[in-house]
């Protein structure tokens, strides 16, 4: 791999763990109204981050969507 | 009823008093001095893969040359305009305060990495030493090299973040690193002092020519939207 290769590499794989990780996050209630959206949201997770990570976004869902269930 | 099968996707968070968005298919739900840039799309439509994030984070560049804006994370899906604009109206006071903290400031990532840890390593690998003892022994001197380098790379870097803070309103250092990753951080620059900051960590690469500097941005300030930063 040359060095514009891997540089463009680096490029795109800070945008996607800022685009998927950072940013404002919208308190839940709202968003989590629309549940399915969440697991939809679990499969490009799935896709691009670390198992860790995505274990965690797991759980995260898993307690929202539970909670909806609870209500 | 809004219609259950639409989605307003929210991008960002900016600052609406002074110039206004042409930038379909997005467009603008307003609160005050700020809006939230969305876009309504149909449910069935929609595509959470690689591209579509490569996108989004576009969208942002774009936005970002235009608007102090603070970016939402992908996947950030209301009912309708109206979830976005109670949204806009309980955050009101946060968001505003945030975007003139923001306010003409670009973010930069750095990470630094150790070439000379690599090389020690592969030299190390060419040995293959295959009695038992010599095996640990070497894996111990190993471990005994990392440790050392690691110590000498860890003081060598906070003279650097140390530097590059004195150019940046504000930074935050990455907790996690692995690998020949020795720093990662990311520091909000003011646009007039942009190529100041960049110039200086050049100026650092040559200075440290032993580590490989990775620098990346500017990029809309993802790493300084939360509460706490």
């Amino acid at each position: 791999m040359n060095e514009i290769d891997a540089s463009q590499n680096v490029t795109v794989l800070e945008l996607l763990d800022r685009v998927l990780n950072k940013g404002v996050v919208v308190a839940g209630d709202i968003t989590i109204s629309v549940a399915d959206i969440d697991l939809l949201y679990l499969g490009v997770k799935l896709l691009l981050c670390s198992v860790e990570t995505m274990e965690q976004h797991k759980e995260k869902a898993e307690s929202v969507i539970g909670g909806q269930e609870d209500a | 009823m809004p219609d259950e099968r639409m989605l307003t996707c929210m991008y960002a968070i900016v600052d609406y008093s002074a110039k206004r968005l042409n930038m379909k298919p997005l467009y603008p739900v307003t609160y005050k001095d700020i809006a939230a840039i969305v876009e309504t799309t149909c449910k069935e439509r929609l595509i959470f893969d690689r591209q579509a994030v490569i996108e989004y984070g576009a969208a942002l560049d774009v936005l970002n040359e235009t608007f102090t804006l603070l970016p939402c994370r992908f996947g950030t899906f209301l009912q309708d305009e109206k979830a976005v604009l109670q949204v806009l109206r309980e955050h009101y006071v946060f968001y505003k305060k945030k975007l003139e903290e923001l306010r003409d400031k670009q973010e930069f990532g750095l990470k630094i990495l150790s070439e000379k840890s690599i090389q020690v390593h592969s030299e190390n690998n060419k040995k293959q030493s295959k009695d038992g003892k010599e095996y640990l022994l070497q894996k111990f001197y190993e471990y005994r090299e990392d440790e050392e380098q690691k110590q000498v790379n860890q003081k060598v870097v906070d003279v650097i973040h140390e530097e590059l803070q004195k150019l940046s309103s504000m930074s935050v250092k990455n907790a996690e690193i692995s690998g020949h990753v020795v720093f990662s951080g990311n520091y909000l620059v003011g646009k007039k002092a942009e190529s100041f900051f960049c110039s200086k960590v050049e100026a650092l690469q040559r200075m440290y020519p032993e580590l490989k500097f990775l620098l990346t941005g500017p990029w809309p300030p993802y790493n300084f939207v939360a509460e706490k930063s």
